[in-house]
């Protein structure tokens, strides 16, 4: 299913821009219906059990959920146990007692009603989905900023957002095997579609990039497929196997090996020049106006977990560690330094960052604080422009992969 | 590029068909196949999965090399080196010296290794380890002889002394974690009850409780439990039975330790799973829930069959597996899951 999602705020955030959750995360916030389901059913047995007498009643929480939460259901069952004519008194010798344990499984949270009364013993069951949780406020000002433009359940290797010019907007999401096209016109869509991509024999870990072209042109590359595409009321896609295996990036492009995850380490310039270096990751140069002449310095993240520099030589200048295998240069309006993003030295089971990094002479120097991913971040790509970047990272919290732009703000 | 090569250490060489063997057969046949059925079989082509045999020795090496046109991509490591015949203390050596990037340790090890530095990972508590009454035996037929037992077994000395705290006591079939019920299900020993049973029991019979031979595990839990009978006054001796032979390994034994894994996440399904593997020795009803049985019918029917102590829940246990510093994306794999190694990669120590 896909899910769709434009933050409306672009102002200085640095955490996701998510739709509300209807979550109780706190006593003043009342519980969500689905909840309140639970309750009304839970409620409804118990009245079976011991109709219309005065209860005791103790809460017990042995899952993940917080003191608030406990305390808004509560109170909720305690409202609709009276609905029932089931009224909540202290303890007593003679009152039936019912003992709600708030338990959780692997598919949510399961409420256990145990009623006593006298010699009887009855349970009562009601299964509750887990929501996913709300995001986390940023805990500092941050100079990276990041606003999620989309999130689904299915994996996402790049994206890009078109304006056509007799207006609408179209969105181009590939994914391993297809390319989505989603047509908006204003808020309303009004095309989507799903075209395959034949790539078979790809990697375990495919990877994609796309590249806008001029009023809804597109071409896509998974793997060593080149497809180009069309747009008028739709796209016409066509795929041409083994033509995509240089991928355009700024003023070269880098050869990419097609049944793995990393870029052979041949780099070809438009002059026809190419230079040949140890496989990597991902690459970064200087945006053009800091580049010399001869664009020759190059960050490349390798595949032994560092970053090495170049600058001209075959050898490296200087060698950065702890960097991790995703990396690309943002041009901010900050200062004139030349500024490169790279993500953490995590694996995919982990939370990740990104840190902005000033490269000056054969030094990187963080910049700022890194900005914290939920989840491993699985492609990082320059926009046209440089000044902002593609993100995609996969959220380890609710299993979703999100589509980000990370752009800089200055912190005068 | 250098080749990356996981060097896994294997079960020891234990006889044909054993539980051990089948489970490290089918970890190999998941590497090798490119599907496996709803019933935990492989089909397609050996070799057209995700690795192909490259070397075989029998009993002693196994050399897996990465399939190009592997579904789902090729994996990331070039070949997967399989040491056979390593005992389990083998294994732990072998990771301790950096001689191999994967084992799986027993339960029992599992603190052990990690206070030698092993890097350790451990999954949910996913297998039960039961005791089950053989349908044939006449104590199986006696309810007070086997909530005696129940009622005699100190679950947590079982924990705490014998798997050094890894693992938790079971009353239930179901771990907390997959079913949510199990806190209620007792899990405390009960030896006045169990000695007032066991005295309106005529004739005080002398019954025997069998374990796998080949699994240490079992017989220390298997000599604890004749321990805790004894000290309720019952007759109880442990044997060990031929893992091979299967459950009517002998005729003399009244009921039996019995590793169970989950096949599923879902509640439902590792229970129907249980049920499945427990029918052909135990005399339990092991129809199929239906499809939409909610949490309350799963645990009406699991606790049917522990009221009726024909299964004695004794502790659920996680898989335990050492790791190399080297290996990344390491998952542990679930229930029904096999080893991802497809999926993993090895850093390299230096730039």
């Amino acid at each position: 299913m896909v899910l769709f999602w434009q933050a409306a705020d672009a102002s200085a955030r640095t955490s996701a821009s998510v739709p509300p959750q209807q979550t109780a995360t706190s006593p003043q916030t009342p519980i969500s219906v689905d909840w309140n389901n639970a309750l009304h059913s839970l409620a409804q047995k118990i009245s079976a059990d011991v109709p219309s007498l005065a209860v005791s009643l103790d809460v017990k929480n042995i899952s993940s959920l917080g003191p608030g939460d406990v305390a808004n259901i509560r109170q909720a069952l305690i409202a609709e146990m009276a609905l029932w004519g089931n009224r909540v008194i202290e303890p007593s010798a003679d009152a039936p007692q019912v003992h709600l344990t708030l338990s959780e499984n692997n598919l949510g949270y399961l409420w256990i009603a145990e009623v006593d009364h006298g010699d009887a013993h009855q349970m009562a069951m009601a299964s509750v989905a887990i929501a996913p949780p709300s995001p986390s406020s940023p805990a500092t000002p941050l100079l990276l900023q990041r606003k999620i433009v989309w999130q689904q359940s299915e994996p996402i290797l790049d994206f890009a957002q078109e304006t056509l010019t007799g207006g609408g907007t179209l969105w181009f999401l590939l994914q391993p095997g297809r390319l989505d096209v989603y047509a908006f016109a204003g808020e309303v869509q009004t095309v989507h579609q799903s075209l395959p991509i034949d790539a078979a024999g790809g990697s375990r870990d495919p990877r994609g990039l796309l590249v806008p072209g001029e009023n809804g042109g597109i071409q896509a590359y998974l793997g060593a497929t080149l497809c180009t595409g069309t747009w008028t009321t739709s796209l016409d896609l066509e795929c041409s196997a083994g033509a995509g295996q240089n991928w355009p990036l700024g003023a070269a492009s880098w050869t990419f090996e097609p049944s793995r995850n990393y870029f052979s380490g041949v780099t070809n310039f438009a002059s026809g020049f190419s230079v040949k270096r140890a496989p990597f990751y991902s690459a970064a140069s200087p945006p053009p106006e800091l580049a010399t002449a001869s664009s020759s310095r190059w960050i490349l993240a390798g595949l032994d977990g560092h970053a090495r520099l170049f600058t001209g030589m075959a050898e490296p200048a200087a060698v950065f560690s702890n960097w991790g295998s995703a990396i690309t240069t943002l041009r901010s309006a900050c200062d004139s330094s030349w500024q490169v993003l790279a993500s953490g030295a995590g694996d995919w089971t982990e939370p990740d960052s990104i840190q902005v990094y000033d490269v000056a002479e054969q030094r990187a120097t963080p910049a700022g604080q890194p900005l914290v991913f939920p989840g491993p971040v699985l492609a990082l790509w320059p926009a046209t422009d440089s000044k902002s970047a593609r993100v995609v990272s996969r959220n380890l919290s609710t299993g979703l992969y999100e589509a980000s732009i990370l752009t800089i703000a200055c912190n005068h | 590029m250098e080749i990356q090569a996981i060097v896994i250490s294997l079960d020891p060489a234990v006889a044909d068909a054993s539980p051990q063997e089948a489970a490290a057969k089918a970890e190999v046949d998941a590497l090798i196949y490119p599907t496996r059925n709803a019933d935990g079989s492989f089909a397609g082509t050996p070799g057209s999965g995700a690795f192909r045999v490259d070397s075989f020795d029998p009993g002693k090496r196994l050399v897996l090399a990465a399939n190009n046109a592997a579904p789902g991509g090729r994996p990331f490591v070039d070949s997967i080196e399989i040491l056979m015949g390593r005992a389990a203390q083998d294994r732990l050596v072998d990771l301790e010296l950096g001689k191999t990037d994967f084992a799986e340790i027993p339960c029992e090890e599992s603190r052990k290794a990690g206070a030698a530095g092993v890097r350790l990972s451990v999954s949910q508590p996913d297998e039960l380890l039961a005791l089950v009454f053989l349908a044939a035996r006449p104590a199986a037929q006696d309810a007070h002889v086997r909530e005696a037992l129940a009622d005699s077994i100190d679950r947590a000395a079982i924990v705490n002394f014998i798997l050094q705290k890894t693992g938790e006591p079971a009353g239930g079939l179901l771990p907390q974690w997959a079913g949510g019920t199990a806190f209620l299900f007792s899990t405390a020993a009960d030896p006045a009850a169990a000695k007032e049973l066991w005295l309106q029991i005529p004739g005080s019979p002398r019954l025997v409780l069998g374990y796998d031979s080949g699994d240490p595990l079992q017989q220390s839990v298997a000599e604890r439990i004749v321990v805790n009978a004894r000290e309720a006054g019952m007759s109880w001796t442990a044997q060990a039975l031929n893992a091979t032979a299967g459950a009517q390994a002998s005729a003399d034994v009244d009921a039996r330790l019995m590793r169970l894994r989950m096949n599923s996440e879902s509640a439902r399904g590792a229970l129907a799973g249980f049920l499945q593997a427990i029918s052909p020795v135990a005399s339990i009803d092991a129809s199929a829930l239906a499809d939409s049985a909610g949490a309350e019918t799963v645990y009406n029917r699991e606790r049917e069959i522990v009221a009726s102590f024909q299964v004695i829940p004794l502790v659920h246990l996680p898989q335990v597996y050492g790791l190399s510093a080297q290996v990344r994306d390491w998952k542990a794999p679930g229930p029904g899951e096999s080893w991802p190694l497809a999926d993993v990669w090895l850093e390299e120590s230096a730039p």
